[in-house]
């Protein structure tokens, strides 16, 4: 199935459990197919589906009665990262998804969408319904407390950060 | 530009969301900042990371098995459902094939008339008619393609190719081992056997450059075999179609990549025949060659 392991990877940042990843990729799927008389040939596939599937997802989280709605306090906490870190060239795969484990769930998907699955900001702002500014704050924070997860690992590979853009490495080079 | 500025905007550089204006300045003050490329560099390293690292992971990998449910699950659902533009489709493609059929009947009749002045030889008339046979041959492939890979709307459930006979197992190694090991990406997507208008195909789907391919072999029993190395390309306009021949079966490759790819798919597989071929005969013994002559 073209694109199927695309959708299960966003599904399982949305849903964050396998069962349920599974039962909205297929249930995106059934709904494609419902509609599929409405895909426009030559436009991206996979943006489409996407919309279906946060549709989709949104239809089934109105349905739960313990809506999750996102805190506030993710973006206070988004906001009060201040400085940049480098990204030391030997940091492994876990350490990356330790520290996007550590992105407030509202900008990780958008960080997700954007970095990984390759979606234009546009397109993002389509599926989940907001402004394209509001997909580019969440996206200019949702990097910045990534890299500043990713200082954690930095200092652990022996590379100092300031609380500034500017980066010394212990050998006294400048990034 | 300052170096504060070209902070704040950086990774929409790298997204390419910039107006080309911006773009141009963002390129200018790299020109002459070496504190600004080393900071560009990190947020591509970041990305390429980020993006190897969430797509390499095993939570975010499907299970075995997952797929396959997925295309049982939508088959059953398709029956369920006959949306009008999917009939008016449908509809139209028949049209279509009995149009280009008529046609290509009336154009060959017509030709082979006129250059045997009324008056054909049995030689003749039996070419034509294998003309004719393996223009339908193509056409029930081109079917199949459409309506079960793409619409996955058949009569009858295909069946997977492990529940299928060994025959069909071997066959399908054969076709999909070449394109796993080819330079270019083939991702194998699912094989099965399936029957379109009453014809029985083994069926293998890959999805290459974003679309989906076809490689559909069936017996050449009561068909016309092409000659050695031979390769017919034919097109119906959306889709294209190869076939050559491998031993007892004709092997089509449909899709609606460009002639060009569908094409090189098609090459790749027989070129891959013709050596599978050559080392079955160097292998082949001694004694099961005097077997043969005994019998």
């Amino acid at each position: 199935m073209p694109f199927s392991a695309d959708l299960f990877r966003v599904a399982m940042f949305l849903k964050r459990d396998r069962d349920a990843a599974e039962d909205l990729v297929q249930e995106t799927l059934v709904q494609a197919l419902k509609s599929f008389h409405r895909y426009e040939q030559g436009t991206n596939c996979k943006a489409w589906l996407t919309t279906i599937m946060y549709h989709t997802h949104y239809k089934q989280l109105r349905k739960q009665i313990n809506l999750h709605l996102v805190a506030d306090t993710e973006e206070k906490i988004a906001g009060t990262v201040a400085f940049e870190a480098p990204i030391p060239q030997h940091i492994t795969d876990e350490d990356v998804l330790q520290a996007l484990e550590k992105v407030p769930q509202n900008f990780k998907e958008i960080v997700v969408l954007c970095d990984v699955e390759g979606f234009a900001y546009k397109e993002i702002a389509s599926f989940l319904d907001v402004p394209i500014g509001t997909v580019m704050s969440r996206l200019h924070r949702g990097r910045k407390i990534l890299r500043g997860e990713l200082a954690v690992f930095a200092r652990h590979y022996g590379i100092e950060t300031e609380d500034t853009d500017k980066v010394i490495f212990k050998e006294g080079k400048s990034l | 530009m300052k170096c504060r500025d070209f902070h704040e905007i950086v990774d929409s550089y790298l997204c390419d969301e910039l107006l080309t204006e911006t773009n141009h300045e963002v390129l200018r003050h790299l020109e002459m900042c070496a504190d600004c490329r080393g900071a560009i560099q990190s947020r591509r390293i970041l990305r390429e990371k980020l993006k190897s690292a969430v797509k390499n992971a095993g939570l975010f990998q499907m299970r075995e098995g997952f797929q396959q449910e997925l295309l049982v699950g939508l088959r059953q659902e398709s029956k369920t459902l006959v949306s009008p533009n999917m009939f008016s489709s449908i509809n139209r493609n028949s049209w279509m094939a009995v149009a280009a059929g008529l046609i290509l009947t009336f154009s060959l009749g017509f030709w082979f008339f006129q250059n045997q002045n009324l008056n054909p030889s049995s030689a003749q008339i039996a070419g034509a008619n294998e003309a004719l046979k393996q223009v339908s041959l193509e056409n029930l492939a081109l079917g199949d393609h459409q309506h079960c890979a793409v619409k996955f709307n058949l009569a009858e459930d295909p069946i997977h190719i492990d529940l299928s006979s060994a025959n069909y197992a071997d066959l399908k190694q054969s076709v999909v081992n070449p394109l796993k090991n080819s330079a270019d990406k083939y991702e194998f997507l699912e094989s099965h056997t399936c029957k379109f208008q009453e014809h029985l195909f083994t069926h293998i789907v890959f999805l290459h450059q974003g679309k989906m391919i076809s490689v559909l072999l069936t017996d050449l029993q009561n068909f016309g075999g092409l000659k050695k190395d031979e390769m017919i390309k034919t097109s119906d306009g959306n889709y294209q179609i190869a076939r050559f021949d491998m031993k007892n079966q004709a092997v089509f490759v449909v899709s609606d990549l460009s002639k060009q790819e569908n094409s090189a798919t098609a090459e790749l597989l027989q070129s891959s025949a013709r050596q599978q071929l050559s080392v079955v005969k160097r292998a082949e013994p001694d004694s099961f060659v005097a077997l043969k002559i005994t019998h």
